[in-house]
């Protein structure tokens, strides 16, 4: 069985949140999935996105929602109320075969069956979210370098879904239905608190990975080399407003 | 004053183009989106050989499609064949 090390870190600053994830792909040795959250409402864009294009800027700088560009392809996502997972993996095994959409397919999977636990009738639904009927519930994004992959995702958990498309710019191309595209946990599992769905969905989405890649977790936190380089990323790239603004190569 | 063009072809992703032409050849091109591109680099480059080219559509994919195989560039949620349908749309526009 193999051994992938476990990081759960609780609230933290947006742009540390992408930094650490960043610093785990270039420096991680072993295969590894952190679980985290924000410490405050934030919006981050894909690599390839215009900030102008996808964002209420004014409401976003009148409430103080900072806006940062990732590393990772993908669309705008507002954080809020949410767990948000990471896996880096080199590029073998499972995890080295077939096309890039397979690999989005296949990490989806421990993710749905830890909805399933919680009573949750998920569905993977390509390129790279999870859907409840038709409402998306996980939005994911992948990048890969120096062999290994990077994922990282949302699991909406109670996020104020009305602000989210207030700050939110989305295009009338990509509305596929009439009503709200997006569904919480907090929606649909109406007998626990938010407190406790957030417990639930940690320990289900643990036990899912275990289950369905068979690994074994040992829990630890970033080394001090990650922390240095995630500084430095924090640094140069994530609380830098010429990276967010505008895409420049990392 | 670049041309914007938005297109969302099923199964892909929202691709947006903005883009400018001089002479019948594009003067600019600017390529962003929900897409993915590996690695994402390669937007850089890729946006690079559009330019000066002259706005055919056999040119612009024949120039996009050897420039994938040489440098093993992998694209999810949009295509070459968005990218010229994208930029021909502007071009009518202009």
């Amino acid at each position: 069985m193999n051994s992938w090390r476990l990081v759960i870190h609780n609230a933290c600053a947006p742009s540390w949140n992408m930094a650490v994830d960043s610093a785990i792909l270039r420096l991680a040795k072993t295969p590894t999935l952190r679980l985290y959250r924000w410490s405050k409402p934030a919006i981050t864009i894909g690599y390839f996105q215009d900030r102008e294009k996808e964002v209420n800027g004014e409401l976003c700088k009148k409430d103080g929602i900072q806006v940062i560009r990732r590393f990772t392809g993908g669309g705008a996502v507002f954080h809020h109320e949410e767990l948000t997972y990471s896996l880096v993996h080199p590029l073998q095994e499972a995890f080295g075969k077939g096309s890039i959409t397979d690999s989005y397919s296949l990490i989806a999977q421990p993710l749905i069956h830890a909805l399933h636990i919680l009573g949750v009738d998920a569905q993977y639904r390509p390129i790279n979210d999870i859907v409840v009927g038709n409402r998306k519930i996980s939005g994911s994004a992948q990048t890969r370098k120096q062999g290994k992959l990077l994922q990282h995702g949302t699991i909406l958990v109670a996020t104020d879904t009305e602000k989210m498309l207030h700050y939110l710019t989305i295009d009338p191309k990509k509305i596929r239905q009439e009503g709200n595209p997006v569904i919480t946990l907090s929606e649909i599992v109406k007998d626990l608190s938010k407190d406790s769905i957030f417990e639930q969905l940690m320990k289900a989405i643990i036990s899912s990975f275990k289950e369905l890649f068979a690994v074994d977790f040992e829990e630890g936190d970033i080394t001090l080399q990650e922390h240095t380089m995630a500084i430095e990323l924090e640094r140069h790239y994530f609380s830098n407003e010429q990276w967010n603004c505008r895409r420049l190569s990392p | 004053m670049s041309i914007h063009v938005a297109l969302k072809n099923p199964g892909e992703k929202l691709v947006h183009i903005d883009v400018d032409f001089e002479n019948n050849t594009i003067s600019f091109i600017h390529i962003s989106g929900d897409f993915f591109i590996y690695p994402e680099e390669a937007i850089e480059d890729i946006e690079q050989a559009l330019l000066s080219l002259p706005v055919d559509p056999n040119i612009i994919e024949q120039n996009l499609l050897t420039l994938i195989q040489k440098n093993t560039i992998e694209m999810v949620g949009i295509s070459v064949s968005t990218i010229v349908q994208g930029i021909q749309e502007a071009f009518a526009q202009s």
